[in-house]
């Protein structure tokens, strides 16, 4: 690879370290995490339940922020197998959000606590109620479970930390070596994440319905990894650039790339999610269809209708225009949209589980018969009404707080260095990119 | 005497039109600059002409974007209404189907013939659509007459006003060209 001597001016790198917005945005998230938290878990104590519908909602939002940060890892992968020019500047704040497997390994913990909460399969009494479910007892037990865990945040918490440490290395010294590690790394990873990432869609998806079987739904789960990314990342540089960073650095011809990426990720969602939905329905096995009875039938079909328009009607016409993805502002709200509809996907994948098994510890190894149980016929007529069992202040300020740490955790990430890779080969180039 | 078509058939054959002025260029960058001028001078009904994509080059030239994404949509979206409401007549009204006690109309089995027919449409709007709005086929341009201008496939690049275009004069348009730096002119019948 021959080295392109490049000249950048110094005016081209104004604005690109966080500053003085840095430390204040960190204590504010870090801030706003702590007292998130604390409610929820004083709102989940007097819930009375035994913190299971704390549990619920602080899984809930444990998924959907490794969905960003498990995307960020897939998106450097790409960028650096291809070798991609037009996304180097946005490279290191993808580093940033990757790091932060880090952080969701140390968020994993309480969930391998409160293991018995969450998944029917720790009970044993209600494994052993069917044929079927004794022969999955050999994968889902809690030792293998929490093995597993550990293999999938070393491989692609491993994976993260050496971008992000080959990339430092590369500010430091300007040599082409570290981009040439990275790219040799990237090659082999993007498949191995990639079934890193499906196994833990087989985990912490699908293993919530000890008794489905879907294909599909692995591949369903790395949908929802990389619709996250793709709408997490334009975000992100957009708050970064309304606080003065990265202003000339990230242009309009960088969110245009990155919201095409957005809406083919968002159609691929709903071309999966069809093919999931459609096989289970033709081939119409009790073990297969019962996930989606309790899904789409009832108060949980009114959600799973809204999620159809909000995750794919509304911003896949709304993404479609050239003007929409070019248009900071309008991007920005299609990226926060969408990142919206992927939490009420998790939402509605995980949510119903916790009324199917409840109560959980009390009267483990029943399924109760009728999926709704939880709810009035009365109350099934009005909308809102359905999803107040939910305790939903809990699962918001769950997300909340998840969120304060994910932010305050990027920016520890970023503290002190360039957010853009300066020692770039490509960096000119990504600078001065255009579509034509 | 002359064996041209006009004086062998006369009356048969019309008398040649102008249709219009060439000029040439040195290259891309010229071509870009005197682009923006040509736009700049208030012509509408002209074209460059170039052998490789020239960067730039439509935003010089005040290209309007294109109408084929909403052709293409209606296309598309036509196939939808088109492929769903078949099905719904055929196989829940005409002559419903009893198939391993699905429901007649049922929603899922009916999106794999929409949504094929969307793409088939949308497709087919496409390539049509872009023939019919660069009014294609076409097997001859009066441009076609010029020596000078195959020299477009290779190393040419060229600017081509219309005698149509209600600014343009023979003299003026001609002079105007020369003054934004073509190397040579030409008048173009047709």
């Amino acid at each position: 690879m021959s080295v392109v001597e490049q000249s950048i001016s110094s005016e081209a790198l104004e604005g690109t370290r966080l500053d003085r917005v840095g430390p204040r945005a960190f204590a504010l998230s870090l801030g706003t995490a702590i007292i998130a938290f604390a409610l929820a878990l004083l709102l989940g104590w007097r819930q009375n339940d035994g913190m299971q519908q704390f549990m619920f909602g602080y899984y809930m939002a444990w998924i959907f922020f490794f969905c960003i940060a498990a995307g960020s890892l897939y998106f450097l992968l790409l960028h650096h197998a291809f070798r991609a020019m037009w996304s180097v500047v946005v490279r290191r704040l993808a580093e940033a959000m990757a790091a932060n497997l880090v952080l969701m390994a140390v968020l994993l913990i309480p969930i391998l606590g409160g293991m018995h909460l969450l998944f029917s399969w720790t009970s044993a009494s209600f494994m052993h109620t069917d044929k079927l479910l004794v022969r999955k007892l050999s994968f889902l037990n809690a030792d293998f479970f929490t093995i597993r865990c550990i293999i999938y945040f070393v491989v692609l918490g491993g994976m993260a930390v050496f971008l992000r440490k080959r990339s430092n290395a590369q500010d430091e010294t300007g040599s082409l070596r570290p981009l040439q590690a990275m790219h040799r790394m990237s090659r082999w990873s993007l498949i191995v994440a990639f079934w890193v990432i499906n196994f833990v869609g087989v985990d912490f998806i699908m293993a919530i319905d000890p008794k489905w079987f879907s294909y599909v739904a692995p591949i369903y789960f790395f949908t929802m990894v990389m619709v996250s990314v793709y709408a997490a990342l334009p975000l992100f540089a957009s708050w970064l650039q309304t606080n003065g960073i990265l202003q000339k650095q990230i242009t309009k011809e960088h969110y245009h790339d990155l919201g095409k990426w957005l809406l083919a990720w968002t159609l691929f969602w709903g071309y999966i999610a069809f093919c999931q939905y459609v096989l289970i329905w033709y081939a119409n096995m009790p073990e297969e269809t019962g996930f989606y009875q309790r899904r789409i039938m009832g108060p949980w079909g009114v959600l799973a209708a809204v999620l159809l328009a909000v995750h794919l009607i509304i911003p896949g016409f709304g993404l479609m225009s050239r003007h929409a993805k070019r248009h900071r502002g309008v991007l920005t709200f299609w990226c926060g949209w969408i990142l919206m509809a992927c939490y009420l996907d998790v939402f509605w994948l995980i949510a119903p589980q916790q009324y199917i098994n409840t109560p959980l510890g009390r009267t483990a190894g029943v399924m109760p018969t009728d999926p709704y149980h939880f709810i009035s016929a009365a109350a099934n007529k009005l909308l809102w009404l359905p999803l107040r069992p939910v305790a939903i202040e809990i699962d918001l300020l769950c997300l909340l707080g998840m969120g304060g740490l994910f932010l305050a955790s990027a920016l520890f990430m970023l503290r002190g260095r360039a957010l853009l890779p300066v020692k770039d080969p490509r960096l000119a180039e990504s600078l001065a990119f255009e579509n034509y | 005497m002359s064996r041209d078509a006009a004086t062998i058939h006369p009356g048969v054959v019309a008398e040649p039109q102008l249709y219009g002025l060439l000029a040439e260029f040195s290259g891309p960058q010229e071509l870009l600059d005197a682009a923006a001028k040509v736009r700049a001078a208030g012509y509408s009904d002209w074209d460059c002409h170039s052998p490789f994509p020239v960067h730039g080059l439509d935003k010089a030239m005040g290209v309007k974007p294109t109408i084929l994404p909403w052709l293409v949509l209606g296309g598309g979206v036509s196939g939808i209404v088109g492929a769903l409401a078949l099905a719904a007549f055929c196989n829940g009204f005409d002559y419903p189907l009893i198939f391993s006690g699905k429901p007649y109309w049922g929603m899922p089995p009916h999106v794999f013939i929409a949504f094929p027919a969307m793409i088939l449409l949308g497709a087919v709007t496409s390539v049509f659509g872009f023939m019919a709005l660069a009014g294609l086929p076409r097997f001859y341009h009066p441009l076609f007459s010029s020596k000078r201008f195959q020299k477009v496939t290779d190393d040419g690049f060229f600017i081509s006003i219309s005698a149509q275009d209600p600014r343009f004069s023979v003299r003026w348009t001609g002079e105007m060209l020369r003054g934004i730096g073509a190397t040579a002119i030409e008048e173009i019948k047709d």
